[in-house]
């Protein structure tokens, strides 16, 4: 070996001038030392007790993305049984995940006692990294005879309650899915964490949360098939405090589509298949159906044929419709139904959208037909398959508007389910609008039953003016919690002169009057837009809202907070989240609510994410969340509790019921 | 008939393109291409090396893992080894400015030299950008790369992160596994490990 090798390991032992054995070491970045404790006379429970300095950290089992765990090698071996190692802690180091411990932690061992001739001995090897990262060695003794300090004996049993119980004590998990990304695991809680114990298959970041599942990513630039089975270490919440446990997740069975799946599949045909009732899209439907079974006469092949591309036609647009979404999420952009509304000029441009179709739906004006005449002309020049095509096309771009109520829920999912799942629900709401259209085509002998396009429709059609007016309301709601009162009369006043304007274009009869009035409609909805873009974007951080017992998020001041020892709750919430304003009135914002948090001097926080403030996507993060709502309530001396995403006042209650002892 | 295959045809690309796009960003064993100066200043691309098994070595040359393989002349005689054999053996150092590890071009051929490396070249990625692209996380990560561009092993230099270089003889040693099993024809038998050694020092 060469000369390099024997003064490298000279300074590794200089370095942590633990050359001789003896129950401590500490050099300045930690301090480590053996303690033990009896359990009976030849059953004892030896600990490696570390203490680090503030900001450096040590490593669990799994050390994570960087880092290396502590090693142990006990002399005699065969006297000491494996490591028992409380539950970690998760580090972020720039874009590296770390998983282990800081301030102190004691590695728990079983010592057969019989087995140990003289003294008990270690040598011990550790990384302690801040940014950087050292090495250090010891070699430690602890003779088993000696009497253990009271102190020694109580840090022992606490880092024994931080050890995992039995798995049969943790929720129950299962495998919902495993694709490219990693697993998709359905838990009986929430707020649970989840630490991969093999990090060479696991990745060391939290779990992401998606629609109450938990998913786990593989390991960056893990290749090869994905192993028989997972172990992991589960951590949650429970009545005593945060308890922890080794599962093992069998990968094998393969994950069928789960019922939620399904039934958003099936939710999303059934919308598809209303669609059509629509009055978007009923009146031309039926007249384009029964204009078809005529044109073709009795030829069955050729209508089944006409009904195949019609539903071609639709399910290419929905799905084409769907992943252009993809495409544009994948591209790095959370578009989706709840993120659109963080945009003032999106919540403003939906609420025309919606404005104007109910007042088409109410009657005030027409649109739309000369485009489905044009695609009603091409039939009579080619083949029948082309234009029914055409015509499935059409009906979805002409549909689209009268989709949004119903299919809210629906394209949401689409954005947080895997590509295929998302495709799926395009496609089902295509199959499902096609569907009746394509059974019309196999027993023509029911359009005779269909119910002639007359005054019911109307009627339905105006009907559906309300929930459509409805959501208008909501959508300006929200906006003037992201705006100010101004923005809102802005909007407000746009919408009484396209009203006007539209009723002036209903009186003229020159086409080219009417274009005009159309021109100076868009124009005046583009001004209202600029106008809102231009104007404050202040969410409710600012404004009063319903109590000023709550403070916008400032980490500077949440820290501040902490180091007074003041508990913390934090409640991420957003304009748009329909959940978030319910746990508001009902719980959060009541006084009993109210009461409690001031009896304790409880800092309260409110993270409002209306607008997809950064500062708190990352807190969001951090929390392996990327929506709201979120509770989170930090008792004085750091732990922290995660609340489920329905509130109740007795969980408030219970914040303060039972105060975990001191961490430190 | 000619409309239902084109719709079909039509259907299918619609499928395929957003699950493409998003199968590029996941665990994904074509190596990704890269395009970074050497310590000499001459430019190095993976489209050069096609033809050629490549070996991509994370390094700091303040990392106690590192030094641990260096120290002990453990990696330099890996790299001796294999580059006699006709194996590309880069050298990367992904450190930004101003951090651990960071080498201005003279600073890095010395280094170099006094390590007695034997490496072909050292690629100073001082951006990050091939770090990213692979997703080298430690000092030392490798990567060791088919003539047909395949990753086909990505992690630790072998199984044992200890800091002491003691432990070296008697740790599996995972490049040097997959070198001798591929260059002659054989299957590797560990793909992928979790790489050891200090976080690569990226710009922020």
């Amino acid at each position: 070996m060469s000369w390099k090798f024997w003064i490298w390991s000279l300074i590794f032992f200089l370095a942590t001038g633990g050359v001789h054995a003896q129950n401590s070491a500490r050099d300045e970045r930690l301090e480590v030392r053996l303690i033990h404790h009896a359990l009976d006379q030849n059953h004892f429970r030896v600990g490696v007790h570390f203490r680090v300095q503030p900001e450096w950290h040590i490593y669990w089992k799994n050390p994570g993305d960087s880092g290396s765990a502590p090693k142990f090698a006990w002399r005699p071996p065969e006297a000491v049984g494996q490591p028992s190692w409380p539950l970690p802690k998760r580090f972020f180091v720039g874009d590296l995940v770390n998983l282990g411990y800081e301030e102190e932690v004691v590695i728990l061992f079983d010592v057969d006692r019989s087995r140990v001739p003289a003294k008990l001995e270690l040598d011990l090897e550790w990384l302690v990294c801040k940014v950087e990262c050292v090495p250090g060695f010891a070699k430690l003794s602890a003779d088993l005879g000696e009497a253990t300090s009271p102190s020694d004996v109580a840090l022992i049993q606490k880092f024994e309650a931080l050890l995992p119980g039995p798995g049969t004590a943790a929720p129950a998990v299962s495998l919902a899915r495993m694709d490219e990304e990693g697993l998709r695991l359905q838990i009986g809680e929430s707020g649970v964490e989840l630490f991969a114990i093999d990090g060479a298959v696991l990745s060391a970041k939290p779990a992401r949360q998606v629609e109450g599942d938990y998913v786990l990513a593989w390991a960056d630039g893990r290749i090869g098939a994905p192993p028989a089975q997972v172990d992991l270490l589960l951590a949650w919440t429970g009545d005593q405090g945060v308890r922890s446990a080794e599962i093992r997740v069998d990968l094998r069975t393969h994950a069928q589509p789960t019922w939620s799946d399904l039934g958003l599949l099936f939710f999303a045909f059934l919308g598809g298949v209303i669609l059509n009732l629509m009055p978007c899209v009923f009146p031309v439907l039926s007249i384009k159906i029964l204009s078809m079974v005529d044109a073709v006469g009795g030829d069955k092949t050729a209508l089944r044929g006409n009904g195949w591309a019609y539903t071609g036609g639709v399910v290419l647009t929905f799905v084409m419709l769907g992943a252009a979404l993809l495409l544009v999420r994948a591209a790095g952009q959370q578009v989706g139904w709840g993120f659109q509304l963080q945009s003032p000029i999106i919540v403003s441009a939906l609420a025309a959208l919606f404005y104007l179709l109910a007042l088409n739906f109410l009657g005030a004006f027409e649109f739309g037909e000369g485009l489905m005449n044009r695609a009603g002309r091409v039939s009579v020049k080619g083949s029948g398959r082309v234009s029914s095509f055409a015509t499935g096309v059409l009906s979805v771009f002409i549909a689209a508007p009268c989709t949004g109520p119903f299919m809210g829920s629906a394209l949401g999912a689409t954005v947080v389910l895997p590509p295929w799942a998302g495709l799926g629900i395009f496609a089902s709401l295509g199959l499902g609008m096609a569907m009746p259209f394509l059974l019309l085509a196999y027993f023509p002998a029911w359009t005779r039953r269909l119910p002639r396009p007359g005054r019911w429709m109307e009627t339905l059609r105006q009907f559906f003016a309300f929930p459509l007016l409805a959501t208008v309301l909501w959508l300006l709601w929200v906006l003037q919690m992201q705006t100010s009162g101004d923005a809102l009369i802005t909007v407000l006043a746009a919408f009484l002169v396209i009203g006007f304007l539209l009723w002036v274009r209903g009186k003229m009869t020159r086409a080219g009057v009417r274009s005009l009035v159309a021109v100076l409609i868009g124009v005046v909805l583009l001004g209202a837009l600029w106008s809102v873009a231009r104007g404050p974007v202040g969410s409710s951080n600012g404004a009063a809202t319903s109590t000023s017992d709550w403070a916008p998020y400032d980490e500077g001041k949440i820290a501040q907070a902490r180091a007074e020892g003041r508990p913390i709750f934090i409640d991420f919430t957003a304009a748009w989240c329909v959940t978030c304003q319910w746990n508001k009135k009902a719980v959060l914002d009541t006084s009993v609510a109210r009461e409690l948090f001031q009896s304790k001097n409880t800092y309260l926080v409110r993270a409002d994410w209306t607008d997809r403030d950064e500062e708190i996507t990352k807190a969001l993060a951090v929390h392996g969340r990327a929506s709201v709502p979120l509770y989170l309530f930090e008792e004085p001396g750091g732990a922290v509790r995660v609340l489920p995403q329905l509130l109740t006042i007795s969980m408030i209650e219970e914040l303060f019921q039972n105060p975990k002892e001191d961490s430190k | 008939m000619k409309m239902h295959q084109i719709a079909v045809a039509v259907l299918s690309l619609a499928l395929a393109a957003p699950l493409s796009s998003l199968a590029a960003a996941k665990v994904n064993e074509g190596a990704p291409t890269f395009e970074v100066k050497d310590a000499q200043g001459k430019a190095h691309r993976l489209a050069d090396y096609k033809g050629k098994w490549v070996v991509l070595e994370w390094y700091n040359k303040d990392c106690p893992y590192v030094k641990k393989h260096y120290g002990s002349g453990n990696m330099q005689k890996l790299q001796g080894e294999f580059t006699g054999k006709g194996v590309q053996w880069l050298t990367v150092i992904s450190s930004a400015k101003g951090t651990q590890g960071y080498l201005e071009p003279k600073e890095a051929l010395q280094v170099a030299t006094e390590a007695k490396a034997a490496s072909t070249a050292i690629l100073l990625d001082e951006k990050g950008v091939m770090g990213r692209a692979y997703g080298a996380k430690t000092t030392p990560h490798m990567f060791v790369i088919n003539p047909e561009g395949k990753v086909v092993y990505a992690g630790a230099i072998d199984d044992n992160d200890s800091a002491s270089p003691e432990v070296i003889a008697k740790s599996k040693n995972y490049v040097a596994s997959a070198l001798a099993a591929g260059l002659e024809g054989k299957p590797i038998e560990v793909s992928s490990t979790r790489p050891y050694g200090c976080g690569v020092k990226y710009k922020n």
